[in-house]
């Protein structure tokens, strides 16, 4: 699927880009991209240093456990495919509720430990597990309180009340979020009839 | 709306605190384990730093060309007719691939048609019900080398679908 939607995207770029005369942005974007990716990455590095830090912290602490304790019930519901008092169980929770609190940045750094936490439970290390697909669709719903960022752009565009899309928005993402599992919830049932 | 906004900037820093506080009531040997961590971060990155040039390279070839311009002007006319400002499009269009070109977008959005527009308040709430979905699918998978990602991809679409025509039907209700 990201294979064809990859190649799409290039092919049908170029071919578009040549077909309108846009030779010269084609050319530099090419170069240019890759130098913007690995600073985009680069610059990642302290903040993934630092939540992967503290993380090992909480680790040692035992609060990874505590919080997997308090809200193994619901993600267990959600994510049928989990052992309890797994480690996947805490770091699903933390990633949610840093994507919650819009907790600068720690929710990737929290998803990818948790991705690689399922990837130990899933018997086809190629094949992504039902309880990964429906990680990923929860965590492009993106369940925020308070979007800050949307908050600044709008103070910034000369807004009234630049808050006043907290309400919408949040309603919005919640559906979305339900939305999402439900749909990721149906496909999985599809998918078990078949085999 | 004052609390919200403060439960959301004291986050950050009371975690810290806590996770700090109690490694070190529990006996935790706090630093080295930090930097113990911490090195974790840097493999990390460097694990998803390919993903992330192949996907910024694919996406930036397709925003040189023109062709989201070209879809959205496709794709205005049926959706106008369902209720959503065409307006919007190039951004719901862009979303999925880039978090800073539609976080650009938006702005744009806001500055042309008014922050305290219909569209500019669709434009913020649509925004703040999705994420860059290709570049989490890519990031996700890549980092523990999944390659078969199933449904994901067109179920996040639609979802995504769906938090538009939401975002539309909700601003029409609280904002008339």
């Amino acid at each position: 699927m990201i294979k064809v939607i990859w190649g799409g995207l290039i092919l049908v770029g170029i071919a578009v880009g040549i077909g309108t005369g846009r030779v010269e942005e084609l050319s530099q974007t090419i170069l240019g991209s890759a130098k913007d990716a690995a600073e985009l990455a680069l610059s990642m590095i302290g903040i993934y240093c630092l939540w992967m830090g503290l993380l090992r912290i909480a680790e040692k602490s035992g609060m990874i456990q505590a919080i997997a304790r308090g809200s193994e019930r619901l993600i267990c519901k959600l994510f049928t495919g989990i052992r309890r008092g797994s480690e996947a169980v805490s770091l699903i929770t933390l990633n949610l509720v840093a994507n919650m609190l819009g907790m600068g940045n720690a929710a990737t750094p929290f998803g990818l430990r948790a991705m690689a936490a399922l990837q130990e439970q899933n018997p086809d290390k190629r094949r992504a597990s039902d309880d990964m697909c429906l990680f990923i669709v929860i965590n492009t719903a993106s369940v925020q309180l308070l979007p800050l960022t949307i908050i600044a752009v709008r103070a910034a565009a000369g807004s009234s009340n630049p808050a006043d899309i907290v309400l919408t928005a949040f309603l919005a993402t919640l559906a979305t979020a339900v939305f999402g599992v439900i749909g990721a919830k149906l496909c999985a049932g599809i998918g078990r009839r078949k085999t | 709306m004052k609390t919200l906004s403060l439960i959301s900037t004291i986050s950050l820093p009371i975690f810290v605190f806590i996770v700090v506080g109690y490694g070190l009531v529990k006996k935790v040997d706090i630093y080295e384990e930090f930097i113990a961590g911490a090195k974790g971060g840097i493999r990390i990155v460097f694990k998803i730093l390919p993903y992330i040039v192949g996907m910024i390279f694919a996406v930036d070839i397709f925003k040189a060309s023109g062709c989201f311009d070209a879809l959205s002007s496709v794709l205005a006319k049926p959706l106008s007719w369902i209720g959503i400002p065409p307006e919007v499009l190039p951004l719901y269009l862009m979303r999925p691939f880039s978090g800073g070109a539609s976080m650009g977008m938006l702005a744009g959005v806001l500055t042309k048609y008014g922050a305290d527009s219909f569209i500019g308040r669709v434009a913020c709430t649509f925004m703040g019900s999705s994420e860059t979905l290709f570049y989490t699918v890519s990031l996700y998978f890549g980092s523990v080398g999944i390659t078969k990602t199933r449904y994901v991809i067109p179920v996040a679409l639609i979802t995504d679908a769906f938090g538009l025509v939401f975002s539309c039907i909700i601003c029409h209700l609280v904002f008339g």
